[in-house]
């Protein structure tokens, strides 16, 4: 009698009652806003991007598919070729003097001194202010005219005549150079800084009562227990610099005479400036192999070694 | 020999404000280091960048 009560109120739970409650099937659950998210912002744009770079699109007219046609106009553009020596060159002079600048000011700041939460938090302000308010700032700094640092050079009795830091091709080259240094500085130290505290001071103790030179003790205790956070951030710090588009924008816009383009401001002109969205295309996409080629070695170099996760090395 | 080692323990600014070697965790042996010696190797080079880097401001 009371099995028979009861049978309508227990009914057998469906396929879909189940995966809602299966805990296999949670984790996909928790992870599907986050997909969505990278697949409509991050994977759609990308795909659509590569797309692009095989067809003839304009702005205002969709393309028809030419396959390879815009990569081989590129491989003759001799603009294009110069984006890319600009690129390299930016990135990898931004990218070492980045790390062994933000490496010594990381250094610095780990010793114990007064003040030292503010001069951790001033160090920052170049990073946290918006990018294209310190361009400015730049702008007025490399000013052919009105240069405080031309300026003062001049006072000191060391030139005779300003400096035309954004006008001659190598000044304005270095010009955009130092800016992107000093505005990637404190992120790389404030990272590094992270890690440098979680280094063990009792090994610090050893080594200097073993007689370790300050160098030996950097060498042989910090510089190894900093390898996994430096392959990070200077993996970030290359990616970001080699697609730095805005601080260029605003201090050169590529000049003079394309000295300055980089890869993602010369595939924003002929893009956006030109009109020719399967050309810019291309150029962005040909930005891909060199990326890739960065993260795979940052991966495979600096990975952390098996040591650090308590094993020996083979 | 008891009271000359307790105002050093019980100074309530470097308890309460954690400024200390012991409570820092940082210093290491830096108190090796000489005032000389830490204004040209640390205050001097810090100075310089920090001027550097809040100099377009």
């Amino acid at each position: 009698m009371t099995d028979v009560a009861l049978k309508p109120l227990l009914r057998e739970p469906g396929a879909w009652d189940r995966l809602k409650v299966n805990r296999d099937w949670l984790g996909l659950w928790f992870m599907l806003p986050a997909a969505a998210f990278l697949l409509l912002f991050l994977a759609y744009p990308l795909g659509l991007g590569i797309w692009l770079s095989f067809t003839d699109a304009r702005i205002g007219r969709s393309g028809n598919f030419v396959g390879l046609e815009n990569y081989v106009w590129l491989w003759d553009d001799s603009v294009f070729w110069l984006s890319v020596f600009n690129t390299l060159l930016y990135t990898s002079v931004a990218s070492v003097f980045k790390f062994a600048i933000g490496l010594y000011l990381a250094l610095l700041l780990n010793h114990h001194m007064p003040f030292k939460a503010i001069i951790r938090a001033i160090v920052l302000i170049p990073f946290i202010v918006p990018t294209v308010l310190s361009a400015i700032a730049f702008w007025w700094i490399f000013d052919s005219q009105f240069s405080i640092v031309s300026w003062s050079l001049r006072k000191l009795g060391l030139i005779a005549t300003n400096i035309d830091f954004l006008g001659d091709t190598w000044n304005a080259r270095w010009s955009v150079i130092f800016a992107n240094i000093w505005r990637g500085v404190p992120f790389v130290a404030i990272t590094l800084l992270a890690g440098l505290q979680t280094v063990s001071p009792s090994l610090y103790e050893a080594a200097t009562i073993d007689g370790a030179s300050r160098w030996q003790i950097f060498r042989h205790i910090t510089y190894p227990l900093l390898t996994p956070i430096i392959a990070v951030v200077m993996t970030f710090s290359v990616l970001f610099t080699f697609t730095d588009f805005q601080l260029i924008w605003v201090l050169t816009r590529g000049g003079p005479a394309n000295a300055t383009h980089l890869m993602a401001t010369l595939g924003y002109q002929r893009a956006i400036g030109g009109g020719y969205l399967g050309e810019g295309s291309a150029i962005a996409t040909a930005m891909i192999p060199f990326l890739l080629a960065a993260i795979l070695i940052s991966w495979f170099g600096l990975q952390r070694r098996k040591w650090q996760h308590g094993e020996s090395n083979d | 020999m008891t009271d000359a080692v307790a105002p050093k323990v019980a100074d309530p600014r470097t308890v309460l404000h954690g400024t200390s070697a012991i409570a820092d965790h940082t210093e290491g042996m830096g108190y090796l280091q000489t005032l000389p010696r830490r204004l040209v190797t640390l205050y001097l080079p810090l100075s310089i960048i920090l001027v550097v880097l809040l100099f377009p401001f």
